[in-house]
């Protein structure tokens, strides 16, 4: 299939979620003008206020009105804080994607070594302890973890202080210094499970033919761990890093509450309680490119990783 | 295996590296004792506006009123004390009210205070400017201004002169309103007043930075700088209080309270709020006066502040708060005793013998009246009402509950300005803040008596007259006005409470 028709298919994925969001907000109750002017509000102040805030127009009119600007490239502006989306956007989204950069690193820096040794001494003390701990970890939700980091970490060990995270714009430095400990809570569960799909590929490629062949040939058994058999067990690996780098882009709404970090997830519950539709509709838009831009990533790399899928 | 240690070398060394740089964080925090120094406060809402006649949250009032005065304020006694205005006059007659204007009050941004910014706040307020901006909040009790003037008096200082249409004799507590600069268009993004702490920042959903203004009038601010810090919950702000990073945080839970003992001073006040289970007066059940009845006598409120709130907090009657000292009736507070025997007898008297029932809608963001609606739903089982608790959202509360009146029963806290007239306005028959759609004609006739008599103590007669209706035709479950617990660094002294929901951050002090 032709990149291009990828694209096109892209493209309408985000387009239909992008409606869909907007109908969401018609069925829900409350607007933007009820939540701003709260139990002050007279249906005379609510009235101007809706059509200052250009409510009163049908929705297919809005809907058409807000994809002509978005596609120049301008978002609005958010209701509650009177802010252009893109600024505000542009102060909570390096927040979002330091912590989801910081949290597949440590995904992949725990995972790779843990999985292949587990998966070389199979069966072995190391391997038998790390599956104990894998489960125990897979268990544990992110935003308890959280809590647990929070406590153990921040208020006994007082490695930091749980609630005071620096925004990125301030200081890169001292933001991915307090973001280790938010990223830690979003990768341990992650880390968990990559190393048990990784230990379970390597060990379904450990009784193919080749690599008896290649063991017969002489060649040791990490040898044949590290250069035959990884390339094949990444497959199914490379697939669920995916979906675990689409879900940390889109911001781990939770685990940003338990720390404190001002991201996208804390702005976007907010903001739909706030129906901030301007803002809700931008940071929908921005996940749903994350995820369909993960997945060409990954298409594409199935393409380097399966000559079978090339050739297709 | 080499692996292994490798990667909790690197580990160890990471989190050697944060440990070093734990200390460096703490410079925010430094103590002074000889005034000065900064404090973080803790609060759990965002700010709807930074636009003082914007703002509706209780939230952004209480985090406005250290930047914004009006002509008068409120002191911690309940009090009205002279502000921008330098002395007030009201006539016998309650139709003429005259401040003069304190000579060389400064706005923040260095304009003095003219008896035209004066006019222009009070007029934005009232909805009486020509151009009128839809978000301002119109304050219902100004509209019965009719004029505002200025002049100067004998010793060349200004006056305004306010005159109204009709007699009202509590407008002084909604005077209370901003002032703010007439020509200046940035109030919501860089909000200039003339209060003891000037803006500095507002970072959304982060926090809110204010520094001392060293220009100002009366008696300086000790702390050089406060920042409210936006927790997204109690429970996110508990952690970080644990770990030291917020001085202030008033919205304790009685368990977090308990656990903070000793790192922190717990300071106990009182929420100036009416915590009620509002029912529907229109719909079936609740339509039958003996139902209601009956309901406050199946609510042991007492036995509500004892599970949820270590018994503090000061059960009510009525809908006035104690706060309200002369106006409050506190003989009400027993009117219904906690008695499941009555409350089945009445019932029954009603049709209801074997009990009904029905839903009560709550705003999740509120878990203090969550927590009310748990143990309400447990006791009313003893009478035989089956109660079920809905979540709801602030956004579809505010819709379906407020403006709607699509509910049967509510749990919510109701917060007043410092005129009784204010906390009673949701009763009023036809009024659109009338959410429970309570009918009472003789009500709505004293209400307006209340409103504009001259006579203090005919005045205060009236307003027991309205807290009797009220309890009376079992309007509603009045349950209790809140305790406020609230944690203060013990390096802290000063913390002051008042009668209406403000953080005062100008009397706080390192000792």
């Amino acid at each position: 299939m032709g990149i291009v028709r990828k694209l096109f298919a892209m493209i309408g994925t985000v387009l239909l979620l992008s409606f869909l969001t907007f109908l969401a907000f018609q069925v829900i109750p409350g607007d933007a003008a009820q939540v701003q002017l709260g139990t002050n509000a007279t249906p005379e102040a609510l009235e101007a206020l809706r059509a200052e805030m250009g409510l009163d127009d049908p929705v297919p009119i809005r809907y058409a009105r807000w994809l002509a600007n978005a596609v120049q490239g301008d978002f609005g502006t958010s209701s509650r804080y009177r802010l252009p989306v893109s600024e505000l956007l542009s102060q909570m989204l390096p927040n979002t994607l330091a912590l989801a950069v910081l949290s597949l690193f440590l995904v992949l820096a725990l995972a790779f070594p843990l999985g292949i040794v587990c998966a070389r001494f199979e069966g072995g003390l190391f391997d038998r302890f790390f599956t104990w701990v894998n489960q125990t970890f897979m268990a544990i939700p992110s935003f308890f973890l959280g809590i647990l980091i929070s406590i153990f970490l921040g208020i006994v060990l007082r490695l930091f202080v749980p609630g005071r995270a620096v925004s990125w714009n301030e200081d890169a430095a001292e933001c991915l210094r307090y973001l280790f400990f938010p990223a830690l809570a979003i990768a341990l569960p992650k880390a968990a499970m990559t190393v048990r799909f990784l230990r379970n590929a390597l060990i379904t490629e450990k009784h193919k033919d080749y690599v008896r062949t290649a063991r017969s040939k002489g060649m040791s058994r990490t040898g044949v761990l590290l250069t035959q058999m990884l390339g094949n067990a990444l497959i199914p690996v490379v697939t669920f890093l995916g979906v675990i780098a689409a879900e940390v882009l889109a911001g781990s709404i939770v685990v940003e509450q338990v720390f404190g970090v001002n991201g996208l997830g804390r702005l976007l519950v907010a903001s739909i309680a706030n129906r901030d539709y301007n803002v809700v509709q931008a940071i929908i838009l921005y996940i749903g490119t994350a995820v369909v831009v993960v997945n060409l990533l990954v298409d594409l790399l199935y393409r380097r990783l399966d000559p079978r899928v090339r050739r297709a | 295996m080499k692996k292994i240690m490798t990667i909790s070398l690197l580990l160890a060394a990471v989190l050697t590296i944060l440990t070093g740089c734990s200390d460096g964080t703490k410079k925010d925090g430094e103590k002074n004792t000889s005034g000065g120094g900064s404090v973080v406060v803790g609060i759990t809402q965002d700010l709807d506006s930074l636009d003082p006649h914007k703002a509706v949250a209780a939230g952004t009032k209480e985090v406005l009123y250290n930047i914004f005065e009006g002509l008068v304020k409120p002191d911690k006694d309940g009090n009205l004390v002279a502000a921008v205005a330098e002395s007030y006059q009201v006539s016998e007659d309650g139709m003429t009210y005259t401040f003069v204007l304190r000579p060389n009050v400064t706005f923040h941004n260095g304009k003095t205070v003219t008896a035209e910014d004066v006019i222009y706040s009070l007029k934005r307020s009232a909805g009486l400017l020509d151009t009128s901006d839809p978000e301002v909040q119109v304050v219902a009790a100004l509209s019965v201004i009719q004029t505002i003037e200025s002049s100067t008096n004998g010793e060349g200082k200004e006056v305004v002169t306010i005159q109204l249409s009709t007699p009202n004799t509590e407008l002084l507590g909604y005077l209370t309103c901003s002032i703010l600069p007439c020509d200046y268009t940035e109030q919501a993004a860089k909000p200039v007043g003339t209060g003891p702490f000037a803006f500095v920042s507002y970072t959304p959903m982060d926090s809110v930075v204010l520094e001392r203004n060293e220009s100002y009038y009366g008696q300086k601010a000790h702390l050089e700088k406060v920042t409210f810090k936006i927790s997204e919950s109690t429970d996110a702000a508990f952690v970080e209080l644990l770990g030291g990073n917020i001085d202030i945080f008033p919205y304790l839970t009685e368990d977090q309270a308990a656990q903070l003992q000793g790192q922190y001073n717990i300071e106990i006040g009182d929420m100036s709020l009416v915590q009620g289970l509002f029912l529907n007066n229109a719909v079936e059940p609740f339509n039958d006066p003996l139902v209601r009845q009956a309901m406050c006598h199946a609510v042991d409120r007492q036995g509500i502040l004892d599970m949820i709130s270590g018994g503090h907090g000061t059960v009510i009657g009525s809908g006035v708060y104690a706060s309200f000292g002369a106006y409050y009736d506190a003989s009400l507070a027993d009117k219904y005793e906690y008695d499941v025997e009555k409350a089945k007898e009445l019932l029954a008297e009603a049709g209801y013998a074997d009990g009904f029932s029905f839903t009560i809608v709550v705003p999740s963001n509120y878990s203090y009246h969550v927590s009310t609606a748990q143990v309400i739903v447990e006791q009313l089982k003893k009478v035989g009402i089956e109660a079920k608790i809905q979540q709801i959202e602030w956004a579809s509360w505010l819709s379906d509950v407020y403006t709607d009146h699509n509910f049967e029963a509510t749990i919510i806290g109701l917060d007043s300005q410092l005129a009784p007239s204010d906390i009673l306005k949701y009763y009023i028959s036809g009024s659109p803040k009338n959410f429970i759609n309570y009918e009472n004609a003789a009500f709505t006739e004293t209400y307006q008596k209340a409103m504009q008599t001259v006579d203090t103590e005919l005045k205060k007669q009236y307003y027991k007259e309205l807290q009797a209706f009220l309890a009376d035709d079992a309007a509603s479950v009045f349950i209790q006005s809140p305790a406020l617990l609230v944690a203060v660094n013990p390096a802290l002294g000063g913390y002051t409470f008042y009668p209406v929901y403000v953080q005062d951050m100008a009397s706080v002090y390192y000792k």
